[in-house]
């Protein structure tokens, strides 16, 4: 009896020290993600416009039956999905082949491994900007460089069937410097004797690849693609600096229709119904990759 | 002995306490607020604090108002986030400074309040007509300017002269076919005729090229700003669309051009704003200025304007109004209208500030103080403005990028009345 009484107050105690730990997260969590994303869904049953905000009333769903009418909104929707699809694979690989690159013992190879990180410390403003000049189909780099191969030109931004791949390349380019890094730290990890021991059974440097390198990655990888999924499910900052959500719409997304239609038409309320719709886009897939990776962890 | 110093301590004390309020109510003066969109890290933020400091010296007593300078951060970061905030918030200052093109939403949502009754007619006459025209929603006067902006046509002298081609003066400009000819005689393999600046996708896109849709006598939107059918798809709006897609596929304008082309050689001519001058100080060019086009024989001459202006806030209490009413006479006074020009090189937003600056009456300045006081008008006062401006950017990424003009407009005219339709 004093026993259990004694360990429960024990456990209160520490239970307190927990929770004071966790309590300045707690309320950040709640002021800077929770509050704004309850208001967010408040928000999008309204017609609140940011300058009218004593105007605000409900107005049941019809936000979000105007979202169905609307081409661009949908259209980001296609954009955004692309987007995903095509920069995730290539933006791994990027990670993974830079880091089996540097992952050796040579004279000078922490000059290489600065240099493919340094994209990711550039803000992304002054890098989109940067390539807008390569992009530029008169006088940039990529066209002369191409030119000089008897290859092009390309329009590249200007063009609407090519637009959103150059921004994908581009965003590739800049991310995945810090993918090299975690892949880096997971390719030191993996023991040394495993290489070894195969090269005794004689397995050539592919199959020590395939059999030992790929397996030994596996939690890092899916860390780095969510990771890439997440953060690529946000673009903005590329189609704004260089194409303007064009042209023809081919690079606008989510959440630059969003910020347009929050910020520079003030208009809130419709704006929160495209983030609720955003979030639970997001949401959904991320569940859906938990599950894929939950199980093939089982395996 | 006792008894009479209380009675005279006593009366002093009353004597104090019946002058004190007096004397309080002479020598505290009403305290205004105000907020300007640049720092003392620009010379336009340093006029505004110096500006502001004068204003209490010679209002001492009277009036005192206190500036809070806050920077922008791109295009609805700082400053604008802030001035929204203080929307919802009932937190306004009692004088703040908003875009020329964002008037209509403010006064539309009641943040400003009209200022008519504060100034004589004589008084507003002094002002750029375009000043009254961009401060003005639903016939009342809400904001004046300290200063404004214009488009003109630079070209390069040399190149000029040795194509035989004369330039255009500031009463007589040249049509868009005019422009068209000269541009195909200036084009080279390593120079294009003119630089139009067909990659912006922003506000200058409209800002450039509306003065041609309204030389035409024709407008892009309705005058509720509630529909675009009929005005953005119209005729005048077709021509210049084509006109410029003409220019683009001829050459004789880049649609991606280069930095500083026209500063370093590779163009000869240059649409572009009030600001260039300050630009081309720092190339070895040899350049002048011709009015902007209009275009054709029959159009009468347009020219762009606006900038930022100053506005008196719904949160400024009526005992304080004739104060902010002053404060807003000081910032826009031909003084320092005319210290703005020296300040970022804007020109003024009146005529009596034009006329005390020498380079305003010579040429190449002269075509903007001409345009501006004679053929400048503002952008659309309306509250779906940013719409507006969005869709006539995108309109021409769009037909630059192989989309048909018709189609590309009937798409614009679509999406403007759709965004606009509600609240």
């Amino acid at each position: 009896m004093s026993t259990a009484a004694k360990r429960k107050k024990k456990m209160t105690k520490e239970n307190w020290t927990g929770l004071a730990f966790i309590a300045p997260a707690v309320l950040l969590l709640f002021v800077f993600l929770f509050i704004p994303f309850l208001l967010t869904v408040g928000y999008s049953f309204t017609n609140y416009n940011i300058l009218k905000p004593d105007k605000m009333q409900f107005v049941g769903v019809a936000n979000f039956l105007r979202l169905t009418k609307d081409t661009v909104f949908l259209k980001s929707i296609i954009n955004t999905f692309v987007f995903v699809i095509l920069v995730v694979p290539l933006q791994v690989c990027l990670g993974l082949g830079l880091a089996l690159l540097i992952n050796r013992k040579l004279k000078g190879i922490s000059i290489y491994r600065l240099a493919f990180f340094a994209p990711t410390v550039l803000s992304l403003v002054v890098v989109s900007i940067l390539w807008t000049y390569i992009y530029n189909p008169n006088n940039g780099l990529l066209n002369s460089l191409l030119g000089s191969l008897g290859i092009g030109p390309f329009k590249f931004l200007n063009d609407p069937s090519t637009a959103m791949v150059c921004i994908v390349i581009l965003s590739a380019w800049q991310g995945c410097g810090f993918q090299m890094m975690i892949f880096l730290s997971g390719l030191q990890d993996i023991p040394a004797y495993l290489y070894e021991a195969a090269a005794v059974d004689g397995a050539r440097k592919w199959h020590q690849f395939w059999h030992i390198t790929i397996p030994g990655l596996k939690n890092i990888s899916v860390f780095v693609s969510l990771n890439i999924v997440v953060s690529a499910f946000q673009l903005i900052i590329q189609p704004m600096m260089m194409t303007g959500g064009g042209p023809q719409n081919s690079t606008m997304t989510i959440v630059y229709e969003i910020y347009q239609t929050g910020f520079k038409y003030n208009k809130m309320g419709y704006g929160s119904a495209m983030a609720l719709i955003f979030t639970l886009l997001v949401l959904i897939l991320t569940l859906i990759q938990n599950k894929i990776t939950s199980k093939s962890n089982e395996d | 002995m006792k008894k009479r110093m209380m009675s005279i301590m006593m009366t002093l004390t009353m004597a104090a306490t019946l002058t004190m309020p007096a004397a309080v109510s002479a020598a505290e003066p009403v305290e205004l607020t105000m907020w300007v969109h640049e720092t003392d890290a620009s010379e336009e933020g340093k006029l505004y604090a110096a500006l502001a400091e004068e204003f209490n010296t010679q209002y001492e007593g009277q009036y005192h108002v206190t500036l809070s300078q806050i920077a922008r951060s791109g295009d609805a970061g700082g400053y604008d986030d802030k001035i929204n905030a203080a929307i919802s918030n009932g937190g306004l200052p009692d004088v703040f400074t908003v875009d020329g093109v964002t008037v209509a939403q403010y006064a539309d949502a009641e943040a400003i309040v009209p200022i008519n009754e504060y100034f004589t007619e004589e008084e507003l006459a002094d002002f750029n007509p375009s000043i009254i025209q961009q401060g003005t929603y639903e016939d009342q006067l809400y904001t004046l300017g300290i200063m404004d902006s214009s488009v003109g046509l630079y070209y390069n002298k040399d190149m000029f002269e040795a194509a035989g081609i004369t330039p255009a003066t500031a009463e007589d400009p040249w049509t868009l076919a005019e422009l068209q000819d000269a541009a195909a005689k200036l084009t080279t393999d390593d120079c294009f005729g003119i630089n139009m600046h067909l990659d912006a996708k922003d506000e200058s896109v409209i800002y450039f090229f509306l003065p041609l849709i309204y030389s035409q006598g024709a407008n892009v939107i309705d005058e509720d700003g509630e529909t675009a059918d009929g005005f953005l798809n119209g005729d005048a709006v077709k021509n210049v669309f084509n006109w410029i897609k003409e220019m683009a596929d001829n050459g004789y304008a880049s649609a991606t051009p280069a930095e500083n082309s026209f500063e370093l050689g590779n163009a000869a001519m240059d649409l572009t704003g009030s600001w260039e001058p300050g630009n081309l100080a720092k190339f070895d060019i040899n350049w002048g200025l011709m009015p902007m086009p209009v275009y054709d024989e029959n159009s009468t001459p347009a020219s762009a304007c606006g900038s930022w202006t100053f506005a008196m806030s719904s949160n400024c209490t009526d005992e304080k109004k004739e104060g902010a009413a002053e404060l807003l006479r000081f910032m826009t006074s031909t003084d320092a209208s005319a210290r703005m020009y020296q300040a970022n090189a804007m020109p003024p937003s009146r005529a009596t500030a034009f006329d005390s600056i020498e380079a305003f009456g010579e040429e190449p300045l002269s075509v903007f103080s001409y345009q501006l006081q004679n053929t400048a008008q503002a952008r659309p006062v309306s509250i779906n403005y940013a719409i507006l401006s969005n869709q006539f950017a995108t309109t021409l990424q769009n037909i630059l990028t192989g989309m048909d003009v018709e189609e590309a407009l009937e798409q614009a005219v679509e999406q403007y009345n759709f965004q606009a339709d509600i609240y």
